[in-house]
């Protein structure tokens, strides 16, 4: 793929790179809107480079994805090295911006509250099949699990959101 | 609730997101800045050779380490180093060499016998006491 297809093709799946970076971040939009820089940042460089195997998106997918696991892991040793010099900032956990709380209907919100409730995996692997409107084993490829147990998280993930929405709306 | 009311909520909050992505464009030119600030492709070929010629430093040093071992330890060197140990006395040894140190070291031997006194020498010793 020749660089002007790339940066074109990048556009078009832009809004829903940075939604699926938002995903792996819990719906923090400093942290997601950083993963997609570093996505982007990846891609110029050539640190992550299309080879094909897949398709455009599930690749795209995939790197945001590792981009967003690698940079918790960082928050982790950050954190743990704060702890020990005890005279750092301990970074907490992903908190809900009031710019996140605000924004959208009380509807979608009702909508992440209840998704945050739900596993990280679980989490994922609804918001690659109903939101990105991918099949289950896309979704696995993207998150580098077997199609077995993506589908059991799609179930699982699907039985408790039906569960946290019904109790929140009644 | 079923699925096509769970896409539902999934497409209403697809449709509230996509208003708020920030520019493509200003993303984009964000990270080519980035990347041309890191050296971006330019620097991966200095940096991988950097990483081989490390790698190849290791493993002459190992190699030159592993070899020097292997003379040190030749069978002439160490059957030279073996009788050193053997016939190595310690300079303080004579302070253990105490008077007397033989009694411990030889056995003790009886001797002969004193010659039996005959019966002459009985009766001169006798008339010698009266």
């Amino acid at each position: 793929m020749n660089p002007g297809d790339m940066t074109s093709e990048l556009e078009r799946l832009h809004a829903d790179a940075y939604a699926w970076a938002l995903a792996c971040c819990r719906w923090d939009r400093e942290e997601g809107t950083e993963v997609l820089q570093t996505t982007y940042v990846k891609v110029l460089d050539g640190r992550a480079r299309f080879e094909g195997r897949s398709s455009f998106r599930t690749w795209l997918f995939s790197v945001i994805f590792r981009t967003a696991a690698e940079r918790r892991r960082r928050l982790v040793v950050r954190s743990l090295r704060s702890h020990w010099s005890r005279n750092g900032h301990v970074a907490g956990p992903p908190s809900e911006t009031p710019e996140t709380l605000l924004a959208g209907s009380e509807r979608s919100r009702d909508l992440t509250r209840a998704l945050r409730r739900l596993s990280a995996r679980q989490r994922e692997v609804l918001h690659l099949v109903f939101y990105q409107e991918m099949s289950v084993e896309e979704a696995s490829k993207v998150l580098g699990i077997t199609l077995g147990s993506a589908r059991t998280h799609y179930e699982r993930g699907k039985r408790s959101l039906r569960r946290l929405l019904t109790e929140r709306r009644d | 609730m079923d699925d096509p009311e769970l896409e539902r909520e999934f497409s209403i909050a697809r449709r509230e997101a996509q208003r708020r992505t920030p520019e493509f464009a200003r993303m984009w030119g964000e990270a080519g800045r980035i990347s041309a600030g890191s050296g971006g492709r330019s620097a991966r070929p200095i940096r991988l050779a950097a990483g081989a010629a490390a790698i190849l430093a290791v493993t002459m040093a190992g190699l030159l380490l592993w070899n020097g071992r292997g003379t040190r330890t030749s069978p002439r060197a160490a059957a030279e180093a073996e009788a050193t140990i053997t016939s190595w006395k310690a300079p303080t040894d004579f302070l253990l060499e105490t008077p007397g140190i033989e009694i411990l070291t030889t056995l003790p031997a009886i001797g002969p016998a004193p010659p039996f006194p005959s019966a002459e020498d009985t009766s001169n010793e006798a008339s010698h006491v009266n």
